[in-house]
């Protein structure tokens, strides 16, 4: 369903400087996988991500959900495919910050014509996610912790099929880490494709498919 | 509706930034509103006025060009008079179709029947008046009978009192004309056998020594006679021929030139009124500006989430201008009507103080001018909005979740 063709990205940064954080990397990602990337910082796994939202286009090659060619959509189409198809959970705080917790997980739901129901879609979720209690309060009100599970559930709002997540175990302790990793890992026992970059090698056993990301190319390891 | 969600959340999220803007939107609109609400309200109040006077042209003695403006409109009486035979002379020239003399008394100090300071006395004859006989004739049926007044809208019977009392003569007040914000709307009108009774009583001749010391009859002393002229006649050839036909004792005034210098101060105020409601607006334009530019880059992240999301570029722009639009119309509305109500409650006060005459304009121009301030804030607003707006929408979403 997520495919990369040779896809290459460039990024000028003066006249004389280009750096390459992605270049040539093919990879076919089946409905239901849990591929997870690792690799150290700055390798380009954040930019294999961002490739696959389609939130910045490939210098060469192809990025397609689904047969279409994301660098080929207008902003009005990609965003639509965003909203229907991928959900996204980021590596640093994301909750905006004037949007009470349901809020913040029904958001999307705007973005693809389903506000009806999502209030009560965002409660099953954050209920799920232990998080019943936290639906009317601010994101600075929450741990860290709380935060990344309340992005897991923004993320799942819209069933989407396939979900890019970027580092979401960092900054969390291990206990927490471990949550997380469980709720992925039932999220996607349902069907729900995962992309998951990480420069922890411990998440390595959740994957189906693991890669490494060493200067700008993909290595599977798993 | 979605997107008017988010922007009042964010407006209220950020309840300083938002407070900065709605106060700079208000003060704007509110001066903005009370300068422009000033001088309209001055220009129709010399429209109105001039509309009750009703004459063609004004005559005055010469050497009181400059009074008669203040007579008018604050309401102050005339140093110098008109002696009586000039009327005829006046009638008989051609091209002029009706002549009526007015007397102004003195102006009465704290007047137990006024809303204002000061109340001036005016005298008319009923038998060649075609200022206050007609409002008679339409609002009474009648003319006023021996003993009774005619009021401006600031006149008023004293509680507790059937009568006005002037110089120790009861008046029956038989009616009060509407308001033109100018010194009519504290005079007292009276016909000439009225005025000719009061002026037998030793508390008139106290009051007014010039008549008692010169011995002169009120009568035969004219403050002004007002003129109409035939319609076929040249307003401007029949006024040249008044001047020469009485000597020059009388100084003729064109109706659209009364109020002349008054215009003209009030086209300085209105200058300068608008030179610095520009500046403030400016000013106030790139104070909002920079508010949003400084809101946009904290927003960056934010905003490249909601594209992460699902957002279009066209939500981020409609998201950014609705906050700045829900801002102007809240601070332009409050501005607005704290202005207004500010200008209507001290309205009397400020006439005073400043020495012109208000009259507040009709609702509907009052809607247009309301609707204007509102127009204005909202595009000034939006304007300032929009750079930042677009920078936002058009943001590199990958630089910006790096950052």
């Amino acid at each position: 369903m997520l495919s990369f063709r040779n896809v290459t990205k460039n990024f000028i940064l003066d006249s004389a400087t280009t750096i390459t954080p992605v270049r040539d990397v093919t990879l076919d990602v089946a409905q239901g996988e849990f591929i997870i990337i690792v690799g150290r910082s700055g390798t380009g796994k954040t930019t294999l991500l961002n490739l696959a939202a389609g939130l910045v286009k490939p210098s060469s090659g192809k990025v397609m959900i689904d047969d279409s060619d994301l660098a080929g959509l207008s902003d009005k189409r990609l965003s639509s495919l965003r909203s229907h198809k991928i959900g996204f959970i980021f590596q640093f705080p994301s909750l905006l910050p004037s949007l009470r917790i349901l809020d913040n997980v029904s958001l999307p739901a705007i973005f693809k014509d389903r506000r009806n129901g999502a209030n009560e879609r965002a409660v099953e979720l954050l209920s799920t996610l232990g998080l019943a209690s936290k639906i009317g309060v601010f994101p600075r009100q929450l741990s860290a912790g709380e935060q990344k599970r309340v992005v897991i559930a923004r993320s799942l709002i819209n069933q989407p099929q396939v979900i890019l997540a970027d580092e979401p175990t960092s900054d969390l302790d291990t206990r927490t880490e471990q949550e997380v990793m469980d709720v992925l890992r039932d999220i996607n026992s349902r069907g729900v494709t995962f992309l998951l970059v990480t420069h922890s090698l411990e998440l390595i056993p959740f994957a189906t498919r693991a890669f490494e990301m060493n200067q700008s190319h993909l290595n599977q390891i798993k | 509706m979605q997107i008017l969600r988010l922007a009042i959340k964010s407006i209220r999220h950020s309840s300083f930034r938002s407070i900065a803007i709605f106060i700079a939107v208000a003060g704007v609109a509110g001066f903005l509103l009370a300068t422009t609400l000033v001088i309209a309200s001055a220009r129709y109040s010399l429209d109105s006025g001039l509309k009750r006077l009703g004459a063609d042209i004004l005559l005055v003695p010469a050497g009181t060009e400059s009074q008669i403006e203040t007579a008018l409109l604050m309401g102050r009486p005339l140093s110098r008079w008109i002696p009586r035979e000039n009327l005829q002379k006046v009638a008989g020239i051609p091209g002029v179709e009706a002549v009526s003399p007015q007397i102004y008394l003195t102006s009465l100090w704290r007047a137990s029947c006024c809303a204002v300071p000061e109340m001036f006395v005016a005298v008319y004859d009923p038998a060649t008046d075609f200022t206050i006989t007609p409002w008679l004739k339409k609002n009474l049926g009648r003319n006023l009978s021996t003993g009774e007044v005619i009021g401006g809208s600031n006149i008023f019977v004293p509680r507790g009192s059937q009568y006005i009392n002037l110089y120790g003569n009861n008046m029956t007040l038989a009616g009060k004309l509407e308001p033109t914000g100018t010194g009519i709307d504290q005079t007292l009108f009276l016909t000439l056998d009225t005025a000719l009774e009061m002026a037998k009583t030793p508390q008139f001749k106290a009051a007014q020594p010039a008549y008692a010391k010169q011995g002169l009859a009120i009568e035969d002393n004219l403050s002004t006679i007002l003129v109409r002229v035939a319609p076929e006649a040249d307003t401007h050839r029949v006024a040249l021929q008044i001047h020469e036909g009485t000597g020059g004792i009388v100084v003729p005034i064109e109706s659209p030139q009364l109020f002349g210098s008054f215009r003209n101060q009030m086209n300085g105020l209105l200058w300068g009124f608008s030179i610095i409601t520009l500046v403030v607006w400016a000013l106030a334009v790139i104070l909002i500006a920079f508010i949003f530019s400084m809101a946009a880059n904290e927003r960056r992240r934010e905003m490249a989430i909601l594209r992460a999301v699902g957002a279009t570029r066209c939500f981020i722009l409609y998201s950014i201008l609705t906050e700045a639009a829900l801002l102007a119309i809240s601070g332009a509305v409050i501005g607005i009507i704290a202005a207004a109500s500010g200008l209507f409650i001290f309205k009397d006060m400020l006439a005073y103080s400043l020495k012109i005459p208000l009259l507040f304009p009709s609702i509907p121009s009052f809607i247009s001018l309301f609707s204007a301030g509102m127009a204005l804030a909202i595009i000034s607003l939006v304007l300032s909005a929009l750079l930042p707006a677009l920078r936002l929408s058009r943001q590199d979403l990958a630089i910006t979740m790096r950052e």
